[in-house]
């Protein structure tokens, strides 16, 4: 099923100038129109609202409601500019991002199908956004729905899910259609998409135009609508070449540098950093060795890439003869973004975070994306099968664990859990069938049990049926381990409580 | 002939308790300053008060290592490091170096540690598990350094030790009970052995000895009661001050 992700940006023009000019967060600003020897306001900040200041109002109007504002012209350009960076930015989540500017509002359309899953769901996608959004400064409201249409109308006018129950609650305004449409439409007492939904579909477009027809036709799936996507820049790339080749490390640690600082050179003049990094080392018969450095914030310090690449490379085999080496920047992001907290709010201080964020980048280079990562829990009923790891390399930001985390930990579980269970003997069991001795390095007695506790999935399971009885079982010593008995009533030990 | 006694010029018990106090002191002021660097260091709190009171500086000080030895298998020690680990938890994140890929997470969560705050790393080596291990040691803004080590030669323990002063972590090294027989570079080394409780449901009781203790006394021991249901730890009931409740 098709999935759309609508991402509005209230009063987008004042957010971007206050990403711009960091001094007019705190001042009301006023952005106007200029054509001939008329001016009008086009948007207006909160603050500037508030002193009565209205979209459309002549200039000199909102001059006498508000002389200490800060009147400026609206640059339509950068807006345009700005929101395709962000679109761009963007792709890490959708492989198809576009733009919509109906009703005045900028929004950006992602088209999520099949993507949920890589954030844990679609929740955790659009959080995520929501998150990065924040931290390239800019406010967000998200939505998602089976069409473009639908998303686009909960974002801007609903605080709601996108069942046709709640769409149709939602005014005429959602349908994306001009201000006279929806002025007409009022002369009518239609308010609300399900009166428009109710009238017959042929008595509209002589009235209304087909165009309502349309929208209403795109907001409930029956008419396909497309995301254009906004076009990806061209990729940063930097090639060495050689016609005698060569075998050495050495020669390939030489290369690198030069390589990274064309590359860090055309970013800082972008002021961008690397978020990403990819090389590519071919040989004379066209086998690619590729490499990748993925790195937690923007950066584009020469020496701390260098030293990821240098560990990465450390790691694999350099291959024979090469004759191209090539690097790429394959996603990069602005550097002038607000740094953003890996961690929960515990660090204070930007050097310390910075200092976290290197060590994890380094770890991750040296041993590996997989090799460091965060923990976190699933809903599974078999023990090995409760964790799951997200690596941190190159993580955005710090992915929050679901909600339902604390729930699903609990004391019962052993701190140390054994991968694969290790068979035990057990030399004595009671009238319920709880052992009370059993050999695992050495003899134990069982002094102390708890009452079973059966784990069992169903034949349809990747893994097939499985059942298991387990006991928590504490010996005469007052250690305590964690056995459990299968379907073929062999006992193993699976934890320890350490 | 009847000698009176002059109670005010002899010493009082607090005042021998004074001196002691003001002797432990020195010979801390002393040990400390064989560091390389003996700048004033954070003192965490392990969160468990009666184990902080036998301690030198009445919990782990930051940048140091601690050895939590566990007597047997299944003994304890772990759920008493992750104690200190999760209070550790409020000045950066916890990280643990897990080369055995043992570590539980519904376990680990379950004592309290804050998932978000969590890094695990796997290495493969030993060689990587020692390098991962000093270079969090190192890293500034770290909260804790957890790892399971059971051999350390001592250049590399050495090595560990100086990694942790240069940071801000602590770090806690989890060993088994053949690391009693080998000196070590570690501040504290504790001695978790399981013992059995009288009370017979919802806990587990666990006796801590304070191995060594740099500029401190060694060699006491407390009786601590894990809850099966909340993971809260106390001081068992046997050895408690009734003074003090």
């Amino acid at each position: 099923m098709k999935r759309v992700l609508c991402v509005w940006l209230p009063d987008f023009p004042i957010q971007r100038l206050n990403n711009e000019l960091p001094e007019t967060k705190s001042a009301a600003c006023v952005l106007y129109f200029e054509t001939g020897n008329r001016a009008q306001v086009v948007i207006a900040s909160p603050e500037a609202k508030r002193h009565g200041v209205r979209s459309e109002m002549p200039l000199a109007e909102a001059q006498t409601l508000i002389d200490s504002a800060l009147f400026l012209p609206h640059d339509v350009e950068a807006d345009s500019k700005e929101l395709r960076r962000l679109a761009t930015l963007c792709y890490g989540y959708s492989p198809f991002v576009g733009l919509e500017f109906s009703d005045g509002a900028h929004c950006l359309t992602l088209d999520i199908s099949g993507c949920g899953h890589l954030f844990g769901d679609e929740s955790g996608l659009a959080r995520q956004l929501v998150i990065n959004l924040a931290e390239w400064g800019y406010f967000a409201h998200v939505a998602a729905a089976n069409t473009l249409g639908a998303a686009w109308a909960i974002a801007r006018y609903g605080h709601c899910t996108g069942s046709d129950r709640r769409l149709r609650s939602l005014p005429v305004e959602a349908l994306r259609i001009p201000n006279q449409l929806v002025t007409k439409l009022r002369e009518f007492d239609l308010q609300r998409i399900g009166q428009i939904s109710a009238l017959p579909e042929d008595s509209l477009p002589s009235r209304f135009g087909r165009l309502l027809n349309e929208r209403i036709g795109q907001l409930y799936g029956r008419l396909d609508e497309i995301i254009v996507p906004v076009p990806q820049p061209e990729p940063i790339r930097a090639t060495w070449t050689t016609e005698e080749t060569i075998s050495a490390r050495q020669a390939i640690q030489y290369v690198c540098p030069n390589l990274l600082t064309e590359i860090l050179n055309t970013l800082k003049s972008r002021n961008e950093g690397l978020l990403k990094l990819t090389l590519l080392i071919k040989n004379e018969s066209a086998e690619t060795t590729s490499i990748e450095i993925r790195l937690a914030r923007p950066d584009n310090s020469l020496p701390h890439v260098l030293k990821l690449l240098e560990l990465k490379l450390e790691r694999i085999a350099i291959p024979k003869r090469i004759c191209t080496v090539q690097m790429e920047a394959s996603v990069i992001a602005p550097l002038q973004t607000r740094q953003q907290s890996l961690f929960s709010e515990t660090q204070d201080s930007a050097d310390t975070n910075r200092a976290v964020r290197s060590l994890i980048e380094r770890l991750s280079a040296r041993l590996g994306e997989d090799a460091v990562v965060r923990p976190h829990l699933l809903p599974e009923a078999i023990p090995e099968q409760a964790v799951g790891f997200s690596s941190l390399a190159g993580a955005a930001s710090g992915q929050k664990p679901p909600a339902n985390e604390v729930a699903l930990a609990t004391t019962t579980r052993p701190l140390v859990l054994l991968s694969p269970p290790e068979p035990v003997r057990v030399d004595s069991v009671d009238s319920d069938g709880i052992p009370r001795s059993f050999y695992w390095q050495r003899q134990h007695r069982v002094d102390r049990n708890t009452s079973v506790e059966r784990i069992s999935t169903g034949w349809w399971q990747d893994s097939g049926a499985t059942r298991r009885d387990y006991y928590l079982l504490e010996t005469s010593t007052g250690a305590r381990f964690w056995l459990f008995r299968n379907l073929s009533k062999q006992w193993f030990l699976h934890g320890l409580f350490e | 002939m009847v000698v009176q006694r002059n109670s005010a010029t002899l010493p009082t018990e607090q005042d021998r308790l004074a001196a002691i106090l003001e002797l432990r002191s020195s010979l801390r002021s002393l040990t400390h300053g064989l560091r390389l660097e003996a700048p004033r260091r954070d003192v965490v709190s392990t969160s468990i008060s009666s184990l902080d009171a036998i301690l030198p500086e009445r919990g782990l000080l930051r940048g140091t290592l601690s050895e939590w030895i566990s007597a047997e298998a299944g003994g304890g020690a772990a759920s008493l490091a992750m104690q200190v680990a999760r209070q550790s938890q409020r000045e950066g994140p916890l990280i643990i170096v897990d080369r055995y890929r043992q570590f539980y997470a519904p376990a680990i969560f379950a004592a309290g540690v804050r998932s978000a705050d969590v890094v695990l790393v796997r290495p493969e080596s030993r060689a990587h598990e020692l390098w991962a291990i000093e270079q969090s040691l190192k890293c500034p803004g770290i909260g804790a350094v957890l790892s399971r080590i059971d051999f350390l030669k001592p250049q590399e323990f050495r090595r560990l030790q100086l990694a942790a002063e240069s940071g801000t972590a602590i770090g806690l090294l989890l060993r088994s009970a053949t690391a009693q027989n080998y000196s070590g570079w570690a501040d504290i080394r504790l001695l978790v052995s399981p013992c059995m409780s009288p009370l017979r449901a919802f806990s587990r009781r666990v006796a801590v000895r304070c191995v060594y203790a740099k500029g401190g006394l060694a060699g006491q021991t407390i009786e601590l009661d894990i809850c099966d249901e909340t993971g809260a730890v106390r001081l068992a009931a046997g050895f408690s001050d009734p003074a003090a409740e």
